[in-house]
């Protein structure tokens, strides 16, 4: 009785309060999009006790080399002395190869107020380069192979600005001694590419150039994507004496059906990239992407530690290690000598 | 200082509000299911991005991306009319062209455009969060969209969308309907790539990948933003007595406007704003891009069953007021 | 040329599919001549060639052999909407004359004369013959002006298609059976407005109809076809169908 009194004394001295009709529903509505908004507004950070520092990590997309080259920066920086949840936090996020999601994450890491931002691949890093424009966060790149020509950095020794990283530069020149040295009589190599990737662009021109060096001849066959692959390495048959698989995420993505070309038809392959030799191809050298995220990590603490990302020059791999596929190399007839085997730093049976 | 989300959508969500603009023109107003954007898009921001490096003006860029838009337009128009090759097939036989038109336009897959002076380049000391930023950028798809509006309002406007409704009575009235849907489709094609040449300069790169998937955003965004203004259309009817519009009453110019078809140009313009929008909050909320393409669709999905489910939900609820 | 007829046939065959097994032949070896400002009704069976020879005319069906003049020029080779700058058309479907999801306004904008700038909502009629005919015609439309035409009923639609074929200007007029769906009285009345508009802008019609006791309000002579052919009439059947004798088509076999 006292409840119902109590309504009938609120429904007489307010007249506003009307029966829940839909124009109540609209203002519940309003306000639970208003409070949403708000809410996400809201960092999703814990207040911080101690000193803080939060690095934001963006890549472009799901891939074996990249995932590594975050585990490896993550792993140096806690070896540096940066523990998770004590003195940092990190804000990983993928943009799964969306480039509308790519620079919402980039805006999203610049209006946090990162202290550091590491973006691998070329993309996240250029979407990250143009959303800190005006603002005083650092960027540090992994896996980017032409930092000048993307605009990143002025040059290689001298970055200026807020930027600089890691340049995953291959070590083609030792790859195609190597190939050389165990392949003799090779003149001719064939690769398939595709034109449409800018990284793979630039691994091409060195290739080009490297081969030039060495009296070989590049057999190029382009595709537009992975479906294609099978059938461009298929038109290299009898084309070529050894076969290259450049830094390229297309056809890197249909390793399988190269290295089955090359190991029913005998023809030697060569993967430019030190993660494939696992699939296939006799062996190659090559930095770990894994070592790409050290080296980032170590020019993060850099900056991090109060030095102008613009005045680091731009780092790249430096360790090469071989790599080796014993199955492949019996398969296309390729002998790996013992004093190389004993270097190896992975050998695949 | 704007909330971040708010600055977020805004950044994106108008600029890519004048492709679904054209979007809008092929799909809604002249029924033509047009693919040729994703192709189109990546030209606007190709043609863009190497006038801006070879050191043209901006404004120079601008013009040749809307040209090069309207010619792709006219590609898939050739195709349909004129070989016979159905809608959608023209438009994905011009897309998969482009494809390759872009890469020799740009040369290369990527071209940087971080250290080159772009249209956007006033915003850069600014940093995010910028107020003036909102308002420009508000500004530019208020444009666009009062452009097309008035367009719409006009005789030509009227006639592009009665082929779109009828092309055989249109016909049967003299006018030549292949040049009405010439238009139709160049014009599109011209805002999709004058987005696209905008985005090219306000992300600091052109990629022969931007225009991946962009009809699906503009489908989705699309589809938000009619849901929302079918809901809002609802609460207006549920507000008006039946009866109101009765038999004797002539009426008032301004009834005369086409009010539904600028109803889906301010849809396509707020669905881009609000797709963004949701981006930007699932983002924050921790959201994988993974899920974030399963939210969207079924937003997506929530929109159409609001549009198709409306009436019957109208009713219900007159009913019970 | 203001003597030559407003629309003449010349030995005019119609095969539909030529050369696949759907072959068939529709109209042949017709000749026929309608004189400007006059009406001719064309009435046969089912599957006798009426709406192919109204076809033909417009540009829509496939002309093998002989020539279509209108207004003394060939147009045998012109394309359907080229023709239609000189004729109006009038269809069965009233679905077909007008667009569905534009108002009735727009559809009657679409007729009227205007430059490709001008604005949609200036005025409510855009010419006097169209205001006229909708007034006369008693349907309501300005009423309905901002509603959409698909909102009509089946005779209102036909109606409205009816206005817009005879505010377009054009001098020549072909109607196809367009009042087999109306109920009576309204089959009347558009009847009388079309004798109407007739006699004042002196329009040249050629209709098809089935019925043809109401045709003795348009004061047309008819044609019969059948088999794709013109027949004729004997003066039995002339007398049961109430047509005057004096008004038969002049027999042409060939």
């Amino acid at each position: 009785m006292n409840v119902q009194q109590q309504q009938i004394m609120l429904s007489i001295d307010s007249p506003s309060a009307a029966p829940l009709s839909i124009l109540n529903w609209k203002a519940l509505w309003t306000t639970a999009v208003v409070v949403l908004l708000t809410l996400s507004g809201c960092d999703n950070r814990s207040v911080p006790t101690t000193k803080q520092v939060h690095i934001g990590i963006t890549q472009i997309a799901t891939h074996p080399g990249i995932d590594a080259i975050r585990k490896g920066f993550i792993d140096e920086m806690t070896r540096l002395g940066y523990q998770e949840g004590k003195n940092v936090t990190y804000d990983q996020s993928n943009a799964q190869g969306d480039m509308p999601i790519a620079q919402s994450i980039a805006q999203k890491l610049a209006q946090q107020r990162c202290d550091l931002i590491f973006a691998i691949s070329t993309p996240s890093a250029q979407t990250v380069a143009q959303t800190i424009k005006g603002s005083s966060i650092p960027l540090v790149f992994g896996a980017v192979t032409d930092p000048v020509s993307a605009g990143l950095v002025t040059s290689m020794e001298h970055p200026g600005g807020n930027i600089t990283g890691t340049s995953d530069r291959w070590p083609v020149d030792k790859q195609f001694d190597l190939l050389i040295r165990l392949v003799p009589g090779v003149k001719k190599v064939g690769l398939v590419y595709n034109p449409g990737e800018a990284n793979a662009e630039a691994n091409l021109k060195v290739v080009e150039a490297v081969c030039l060096a060495r009296n070989l001849e590049v057999v190029k066959v382009s595709v537009a994507n992975t479906s294609e692959v099978q059938t461009a390495a298929q038109s290299l048959i009898g084309r070529c004496e050894a076969m290259y698989v450049p830094a390229d995420n297309t056809v890197i993505a249909a390793m399988q059906a190269v290295v089955k070309v090359s190991e029913q038809n005998r023809i030697p392959l060569l993967p430019g990239v030190s993660s494939n030799v696992e699939q296939g191809g006799f062996g190659t050298l090559g930095p770990d992407y894994y070592d790409v995220g050290v080296v980032s990590a170590e020019i993060a603490d850099q900056v991090l530690k109060g030095k102008k990302a613009g005045d680091i020059p731009v780092a790249t791999a430096q360790r090469f290690e071989y790599f080796f596929n014993k199955r492949s190399a019996a398969a296309t007839g390729v002998v790996i000598p013992e004093d190389l085997l004993k270097k190896a730093a992975k050998i695949y049976e | 200082m704007i909330p971040a989300v708010l600055d977020s959508a805004c950044q994106q969500g108008f600029l890519y509000a004048i492709a679904v603009l054209g979007v809008v023109l092929t799909l809604r107003i002249m029924n033509w299911p047009d693919l040729t954007v994703d192709g189109s898009f990546t030209l606007g921001g190709a043609v863009a991005a190497v006038m801006l490096t070879t050191g043209h003006s901006v404004w120079t860029g601008m013009i040749l991306a809307a040209l090069a838009g309207f010619a792709a337009g006219t590609a898939t128009f050739l195709l349909n009319r004129r070989l016979g090759i159905s809608k959608i097939l023209s438009g994905i036989l011009v897309m998969l062209v482009l494809y390759s038109i872009n890469l020799r336009i740009m040369g290369r897959a990527n071209i940087s455009l971080l250290r080159i002076d772009t249209i956007f380049s006033g915003f850069d000391e600014r940093g995010q969060g910028d107020l003036l930023r909102l308002v420009v950028f508000f500004a530019i798809a208020g444009i666009f969209f009062f452009v097309a509006c008035y367009v719409v309002v006009t005789r030509l406007g009227l006639f592009l969308r009665a082929t779109g409704d009828n092309e055989f009575m249109v016909q049967g009235l003299g006018v030549n309907t292949n040049w009405l849907y010439l238009i139709g489709l160049g014009l599109s094609n011209t805002l999709v790539a004058i987005s696209g040449a905008l985005i090219a300069q306000h992300q600091g790169f052109a990629d022969i990948s931007m225009g991946t998937g962009l009809i699906i955003t503009g489908i989705a965004a699309l589809i938000i933003g009619e849901s929302l203004m079918a809901s809002i259309a609802s609460l207006c009817r549920l507000c008006r007595r039946s009866g109101q519009y009765n038999e004797c009453h002539t009426p008032k110019p301004i009834r005369l406007l086409p009010w539904k078809t600028i109803g889906e140009l301010a849809a396509a313009v707020i669905g881009a704003f609000l797709y963004f929008l949701i981006i930007a909050i699932c983002l924050r909320l921790g959201l994988a891009p993974t899920d974030l393409r399963l939210a969207t669709g079924v937003l997506v999905i929530i929109g159409i069953g609001i549009q198709r489910r409306g009436p019957a939900i109208e009713t219900y609820a007159r009913g019970r007021l | 040329m203001s003597d030559a007829p407003a629309i003449e046939l010349r030995n005019v065959s119609v095969i539909y599919n030529q050369g696949t097994p759907e072959e068939v032949l529709a109209l042949r070896h017709i000749s026929l001549q309608v004189r400007k400002g006059e009406t001719v009704i064309i009435t046969g069976n089912n599957g006798s060639g009426k709406s192919t020879l109204l076809r033909a005319i417009a540009g829509t069906a496939p002309v093998t052999d002989g020539a279509v003049l209108i207004a003394g020029t060939d147009v045998t080779r012109w394309s359907s909407h080229r023709r239609a700058k000189l004729l109006g058309f009038i269809y069965q479907d009233p679905m077909l004359g007008t667009c569905p999801n534009l108002t009735v306004h727009e559809n009657f904008r679409l007729v009227s004369e205007g430059s490709w700038w001008s604005l949609l909502f200036e005025r409510l009629h855009a010419d006097e013959v169209q205001s006229m005919l909708v007034k006369s015609s008693g349907l309501l439309l300005d009423h309905k002006a901002a509603t959409l035409m698909s909102s009509l009923s089946g005779g209102q639609r036909q109606g409205a298609a009816l206005i817009l074929a005879l505010s377009s200007r054009r001098s020549i007029l072909l109607m196809d059976e367009f009042t087999s769906s109306l109920d009576d009285r309204v089959r009347a009345s558009y009847l009388e407005m079309i004798a109407k508009q007739s006699a004042l802008q002196e329009l040249t019609i050629l209709g098809v109809m089935h019925n043809l006791e109401e045709t003795a309000v348009l004061k047309a002579r008819t044609v019969r076809l059948a088999g794709g052919q013109q027949v004729l009439l004997s003066a039995s059947k002339v007398e049961a169908l109430g047509v005057s004798a004096g008004k038969d088509a002049a027999i042409q076999n060939h």
